[in-house]
C-alpha cells in the first residue's frame, strides 16, 4: 500500500492522507452521507434521438441515445426484445495521464454493465428486432464515472422517447478512513477501503447494477446498501427535476410566441 | 416523488416514465402500465384522462404503426421484387411488387418508384416480429407523389393537426386552399398557390410547436387570417 501510495501522490508523501478531518467532514467538505453537487441538461444534441449532459462533481459526461432502430447486423437481432448496445468511452484529456484513445478492459466491462442495467428498467419486448444505442462520453473524470454515465444515460432515454418501466439512478458509497461514506472521489477512491458503484430502479428498489473493489464485512455492506439507496433516491429526484424543468421550459417558450396570443 | 402540480402548463401535466400517475379504478390507454390497482407512465410525455381511461401522450419518439393506417414514406431501398419504405418508424416498411396499381411484370422497379421518391400508401400487415407491410392498391389515396412538397412532424402530434372530426386540418385547406394529406407518421403532403403554400407550411408548424395548448384551431385561424388581411392590405397600398 505504502509503495502505491508513493507512486500516486505527486509530492512524494508517504503516508495515507486523512480523508475525514476531526469534524466529521471529508477533503471537499462534505459530511460522509452527502452527494457531490449535481447538475443535468437535457437534449443537448440536436442529432441523437435524445441526450443529456451531466455535471457530477467534477465529472463531465455527455450521454446520447439512437434508436430504437432496426439492428444491424442482422445476427444481433432478438426476435422478442430489443438489444441494448451501450458504449462508454473516455475522451484522452479526461484524466490527469493522456489516456490512450480507444476500447480497453476498463470501457468493455463498464459498457457491458451499463448496458444490463438499462435492460432492467427500459420496456425492451415493445421493439423486437430493434437495437437502442446508447453513447456515453466522459469529458472529465473524478470517480464515479460509471454511475454518473449511467444517470445521464437514463435521462437521455426518457428524453429519446423510449418507454421505460421507471428511470434508473446511480451512485457510488465506499468506505474510507473506516467509514461507509456515500459518492466517493477520486481521492477517496484511490486511498480509501472500498469502492461499490451502485444502480437501481427507485421505485421497486431492484438493484440493476453493483459492483465492488475493495473489502466490507457484512454489516458495513448492509449499512452501505441503505445509504446507496438514499443517495440514488436523491438523484433521481435530480432526474425528475431536469427532465421537467426542460419540457416545461420548451412549451412556456411556445405559448408565448406572439401570433398564437393575438387569439386569446 | 415529487408532485407534478407544480409542472402544469396549460392544463396539461407532464410525466416522466415510471411517475404514478393515476389509482384506482381507471382503464389504462396507451403509453401506461399499472401495478398492484397504480397506473404509472411508460413515457416522458403529457398525462390525459379521458371518459375514466387514462394514457400517457409520448412526447418524443418514432411512428408506431397499425394496420389501415395512411402512412407517408420514401423509398429506401430497392429489391428484386419489393420496394424498402421509410416510413418514421423504427422498422422500415415492404412493399411488394404486387402492391402497386401497375402491372411490373419482368420490369425493373426502378422504372415505377425510384429510391428517394415518396408515395402514399396503407399498411396492410404487420407480423409479430414487427414485419411492416404497406400496399398502394385498391385505396382512394394510395399513389406516387409527383409534385407538391413533404414536411415531417413528430407523428404523435398529428392528431392535433387533423383535430376534432377533421376541424384543424379541413380550416387549413379552406382558408389557405391548398391540398393537403397528412400520414399518419407524421409526414405531411401540400401542394398549392406559392405563398398559401408557405402559409400552411407555417400553420402546421405552429400546430407541432404548440401542440399542447388548447384553444388551437382559433389561434391557427386567426392567424392564417391575419397574414391574409396583411397580403389584401398590401395590395390595396
Amino acid at each position: 500500500m505504502e509503495f502505491l501510495v508513493m507512486l500516486m501522490s505527486s509530492e512524494g508523501a508517504v503516508n495515507i492522507p486523512k480523508l475525514i478531518n476531526e469534524n466529521g467532514l471529508r477533503i471537499d467538505g462534505r459530511t460522509t452521507e452527502q452527494l457531490r453537487d449535481i447538475k443535468i441538461d437535457v437534449g443537448v444534441l440536436k442529432r441523437a434521438t435524445g441526450s443529456a449532459y451531466i455535471e457530477w462533481g467534477e465529472n463531465k459526461i455527455l450521454a446520447a441515445v439512437y434508436g430504437p432502430r432496426e439492428a444491424k447486423p442482422r445476427h444481433i437481432q432478438n426476435m422478442y426484445k430489443a438489444v441494448i448496445q451501450c458504449k462508454y468511452n473516455m475522451a484522452p484529456f479526461s484524466v490527469d495521464e493522456r489516456k490512450r484513445p480507444g476500447i480497453d478492459r476498463r470501457s468493455t466491462e463498464i459498457s457491458k454493465v451499463i448496458a444490463e442495467a438499462i435492460e432492467g428498467a427500459v420496456i425492451v419486448e415493445q421493439f423486437p428486432r430493434a437495437s437502442i444505442d446508447v453513447y456515453i462520453e466522459v469529458l472529465q473524470a473524478n470517480a464515479g464515472t460509471r454511475c454518473a454515465g449511467l444517470t445521464a444515460a437514463s435521462v437521455a432515454l426518457a428524453d429519446a422517447g423510449i418507454p421505460m418501466k421507471d428511470l434508473i439512478a446511480a451512485c457510488a458509497v465506499g468506505k474510507i478512513d473506516g467509514q461507509i461514506v456515500l459518492d466517493l472521489r477520486k481521492e477517496e477512491d484511490n486511498f480509501g477501503q472500498a469502492d461499490l458503484p451502485f444502480a437501481m430502479v427507485p421505485k421497486t428498489e431492484d438493484i440493476v447494477l453493483m459492483q465492488m473493489d475493495g473489502h466490507l464485512n457484512e454489516d458495513e455492506f448492509k449499512k452501505a446498501i441503505d445509504l446507496a439507496k438514499k443517495g440514488c433516491k436523491r438523484v433521481y429526484e435530480l432526474e425528475v427535476e431536469a427532465l421537467k424543468e426542460h419540457y416545461k421550459a420548451d412549451m412556456d417558450n411556445t405559448v408565448t410566441d406572439k401570433v398564437i396570443n393575438n387569439g386569446r | 416523488m415529487k408532485s407534478d402540480g407544480n409542472y402544469k402548463t396549460s392544463q396539461r401535466i407532464i410525466v416522466v416514465p415510471g411517475e404514478l400517475i393515476a389509482e384506482g379504478k381507471l382503464k389504462i390507454g396507451s403509453g401506461a402500465y399499472s401495478v398492484d390497482n397504480r397506473i404509472y407512465s411508460e413515457y416522458l410525455g403529457i398525462k390525459s384522462v379521458k371518459d375514466n381511461v387514462v394514457s400517457v401522450i409520448p412526447l418524443n419518439g418514432k411512428y408506431n404503426p397499425k394496420v389501415g393506417e395512411m402512412v407517408i414514406g420514401y423509398v429506401e431501398n430497392i429489391a428484386q421484387s419489393n420496394w424498402m419504405v421509410n416510413i418514421n418508424s423504427i422498422y422500415p416498411a415492404m412493399m411488394l411488387a404486387s402492391d402497386v396499381p401497375w402491372r411490373v411484370g419482368s420490369n425493373k422497379l426502378q422504372n415505377y418508384i425510384d429510391i428517394g421518391e415518396a408515395i402514399i400508401a396503407y399498411v396492410s400487415e404487420i407480423d409479430e416480429v414487427k414485419h411492416i407491410r404497406i400496399t398502394m392498391k385498391s385505396r382512394e389515396f394510395g399513389r406516387k407523389i409527383e409534385d407538391g412538397i413533404t414536411m415531417t412532424i413528430p407523428a404523435s402530434k398529428v392528431p392535433r393537426v387533423i383535430g376534432k372530426n377533421g376541424s384543424m386540418i379541413s380550416m387549413i385547406k379552406d382558408l389557405t386552399g391548398c391540398r393537403i394529406i397528412v400520414g399518419m407518421n407524421g409526414i405531411i403532403w401540400l401542394n398549392g398557390e406559392k405563398d398559401n403554400l408557405a402559409m400552411a407550411v407555417n400553420a402546421v408548424k405552429k400546430i407541432d410547436k404548440n401542440a399542447q395548448i388548447s384553444g388551437l384551431t382559433d389561434n391557427i385561424k386567426n392567424m392564417i387570417m391575419e397574414w391574409k388581411n396583411g397580403i389584401s392590405g398590401d395590395v390595396d397600398e
